[in-house]
C-alpha cells in the first residue's frame, strides 16, 4: 500500500490532503452552533461497512469513461435529443450541492453567484476543480466525461432554445443522492452507456457505507485529541476515519470556541443554509473508491475500509483533474517532458503561477518544433503568461475553461476582447497542466500552459501572428 | 498581516509600473486595494490573493508603451508579483 511503501511522503502528503478537508469543510459548509443533526443522524450504527458490497466492486469490471447519452427522458416522458439541439453544448458537471446548485443557477440566469465564503472572506477552495468536469458533445451524439468518478453530480446545460417538454432551455440533472434534489429533467440509468456497475456505484453504495464508517467511529469532544486521529486516520490510509475526525476536530473547534471567528462564523452560517455538506464528503469517498475502479486496479485486492482509503481518495485528487483534459500527460504532445510536480513535490515554477494548475501539478515540456498557441487577452496588449493550446471559441467558454474570472475586487470586469495567436520556438521551456479554478463557475481544467516570461519578452522568438475580435 | 509596511511598499511599486505600462485597469485596482489596506489588513489580503490566477488574472498581466512590451518593467512587475504573493500566504 502506498502509505506503507513511502511513509515520509504519506505524511507528508497526508497533512496535504488534511489540509485540503479542512479545506473544503471550510468552502463546503459545516456548521456546529448547535446540535448537529448529521451526528446525531449517524449516532445508531446501520450496519458494518458490507463485504458483499465490497464484493459487488472487485466484480465490476474497470471503466475508461462514463459516456452520457444525449437522449434525456423529460418530465412529460419526451425524449429531449440534447446534441440535436445544440450540437456545441457544453456541459458543465459538478458536485451536487446546493452550493455548486446556487452557483449554476445564478449562471443559468446570467445573475452574479455571490460566493459566501469569498463574501465573509473564507477560502477560496481551489481543490473543487478536482470534482469538476465539462463535456461536449461528439460527432456521435454522445458526451463523454474520461474517468469521471461515480458522484453525486449536477449536470448543466443551457440550450440556446427551449427543450421540448419542459419549460425552459434549462438542463439540470441531479444524479440521486439528494433527497431534495429537483429535477428539470428526469435522469435515469439508460442515459448512461457505461457498465451499468460503475452507475450503480454512483447511485446506491457509498453514502450508507460512507455514514456508517463515521457512525462507527467514537465522538471526539476534545479539539486537539480530534486533530490528531483526524491525522492518525490520513496516515493509515483511512479516508473515513479522517473525514469523521475532521468534522469532529471542527465540531470540537467549535464548541471549545477555540476556533478562528471567521471558521464559526463560515461554520454557523453554513450550518443555518442546511448546506449538506457531509453528502459531500461522501461524494468525496465515492470518488476515491470509483476513481479506483476506474483505474482498473488494486480494488480487487482492498477487503477492509482502511484499503480503499487515501490512497484511493490521493488518486481521485490527481486523476479527476486530468481527466478534464483527457490527457494524462499534459503537454506531452508538444514536446518532451523534462520533469512533473505538484504541491508536494514542488518544481521550478515560481509559486504564484504554480498555484494556478490544479493541485498544483504541472508538466514542464521542452517542445519539439514551432508550436502555435492561444491567449485570450486585450488587442492592444495582446502578450501575457499563460496560454492554451486551442484557439478560444468565446469569451463566456475561455472564462468557464480557462478559470478567467469576470470581475476583479473593485468590480471592474477583466478585459477580454480577442482571441491571440502566438508562435512559440521548438526548444522552448513551458508548463503544462489542467487550470485551476478560480471559484464560482470559473472552473478552469482545460489545459494550461504557462511560459514565465513572455509578458516580459524574455523568450527569444516569441511572436504574436494574429489577433481577432472574441465573441 | 504584520508586514503591511512592505506590501504597501509593494502595491505602491507595481501601481506605477502598470500606470506605465497601459495597464491602468490593474493599476486602479492595486490603488484601491492600497487604500484599504490599513483599515482592513486581512480583507485586503484576501484581495490580493483573489488577483492570482491564470490567464487574465494579474498573473498574466504584461507592460506595453507605444505598442511595445516593456522588457525591464516587465522582468520587475514579475518579480514584485511573485513576493506580493509570499507576503500574503
Amino acid at each position: 500500500m502506498f502509505g506503507r511503501q513511502n511513509k515520509a511522503f504519506s505524511i507528508g502528503r497526508a497533512r496535504f490532503i488534511f489540509a485540503t478537508l479542512l479545506l473544503l469543510v471550510g468552502s463546503m459548509g459545516l456548521a456546529f452552533g448547535q446540535p448537529n443533526p448529521f451526528l446525531q443522524q449517524l449516532s445508531t450504527p446501520t450496519q458494518s461497512l458490507n463485504d458483499q458490497q465490497n464484493v459487488r466492486y472487485k466484480r465490476t469490471p474497470p471503466s475508461a469513461a462514463v459516456v452520457i447519452r444525449t437522449g434525456f427522458v423529460g418530465q412529460n416522458g419526451q425524449t429531449v435529443e440534447l446534441c440535436k439541439l445544440n450540437p456545441g453544448v457544453h456541459i458543465v458537471l459538478v458536485p451536487d450541492t446546493p452550493y455548486f446548485a446556487a452557483m449554476i443557477d445564478a449562471d443559468l440566469h446570467g445573475q452574479t453567484f455571490v460566493d459566501p465564503d469569498r463574501q465573509r472572506g473564507g477560502m477560496t477552495f481551489y481543490g473543487a476543480v478536482d470534482f469538476v468536469a465539462m463535456g461536449s458533445c461528439d460527432a456521435d451524439g454522445l458526451v463523454r466525461l474520461n474517468g469521471l468518478p461515480a458522484l453525486p453530480w449536477i449536470i448543466s446545460a443551457k440550450l440556446p432554445q427551449k427543450i421540448p417538454g419542459t419549460d425552459g432551455n434549462r438542463i439540470i440533472i441531479h444524479t440521486n443522492l439528494l433527497p431534495n434534489a429537483t429535477n428539470t429533467i428526469t435522469f435515469s440509468q439508460k442515459d448512461i452507456v457505461s457498465p451499468s456497475d460503475t452507475v450503480s456505484a454512483g447511485f446506491g453504495f457509498n453514502l450508507p457505507a460512507v455514514r456508517d464508517a463515521f457512525a462507527r467511529l467514537p465522538t471526539l469532544t476534545d479539539e486537539a485529541a480530534a486533530a490528531q486521529q483526524s491525522l492518525a486516520a490520513i496516515d493509515r490510509g483511512d479516508l473515513y476515519g479522517a473525514a469523521v475526525a475532521t468534522l469532529h476536530y471542527l465540531d470540537a473547534c467549535v464548541k471549545a470556541t477555540k476556533c478562528s471567528d471567521s471558521l464559526k462564523l463560515s461554520m454557523q452560517q453554513e450550518f443555518a443554509s442546511n448546506r449538506p455538506w457531509f453528502e459531500f464528503f461522501g461524494a468525496l469517498a465515492t470518488g476515491g473508491i470509483a476513481e479506483e475502479l476506474l483505474a482498473g486496479k488494486a480494488v480487487a485486492a482492498a477487503t477492509t475500509e482502511e484499503e480503499i482509503g487515501l490512497r484511493n481518495i490521493g488518486l481521485a485528487f490527481r486523476k479527476n483533474a486530468v481527466a478534464v483534459t483527457g490527457d494524462s500527460a499534459s503537454g506531452a504532445r508538444l514536446g518532451q517532458i523534462v520533469g512533473t510536480y505538484d504541491a508536494v513535490n514542488t518544481g521550478p515554477l515560481q509559486e504564484s503561477f504554480a498555484v494556478t494548475f490544479s493541485g498544483g501539478r504541472y508538466n514542464v515540456v521542452i517542445l519539439k518544433k514551432d508550436t502555435i498557441l492561444y491567449r485570450a487577452g486585450a488587442a492592444t496588449k495582446p502578450m501575457g503568461d499563460f496560454f492554451v493550446t486551442r484557439p478560444p471559441q468565446g469569451i463566456i467558454q475561455s472564462r468557464i475553461d480557462s478559470a478567467v474570472l469576470p470581475r476583479w475586487p473593485n468590480g471592474a470586469i477583466s478585459p477580454i476582447d480577442s482571441v491571440i495567436s502566438v508562435r512559440i520556438p521548438a526548444g522552448t521551456k513551458i508548463y503544462a497542466g489542467s487550470a485551476s479554478a478560480q471559484g464560482s463557475l470559473y472552473v478552469g481544467g482545460t489545459e494550461q500552459i504557462v511560459i514565465p516570461g513572455a509578458q516580459a519578452g524574455v523568450i527569444p522568438g516569441i511572436e504574436v501572428i494574429s489577433v481577432s475580435p472574441l465573441k | 498581516m504584520n508586514n503591511i509596511i512592505e506590501i504597501k511598499d509593494i502595491l505602491i511599486r507595481m501601481s506605477e509600473l502598470l500606470y506605465y505600462g497601459d495597464q491602468a485597469f490593474w493599476g486602479n485596482i492595486l490603488s484601491e486595494i492600497l487604500l484599504g489596506i490599513e483599515d482592513d489588513p486581512i480583507d485586503t489580503k484576501t484581495k490580493i490573493r483573489s488577483l492570482f490566477g491564470g490567464m487574465g488574472s494579474l498573473n498574466d498581466v504584461g507592460l506595453y508603451k507605444d505598442g511595445h512590451i516593456l522588457r525591464e518593467e516587465g522582468i520587475e512587475l514579475n518579480s514584485l508579483r511573485e513576493k506580493l504573493f509570499q507576503l500574503t500566504k
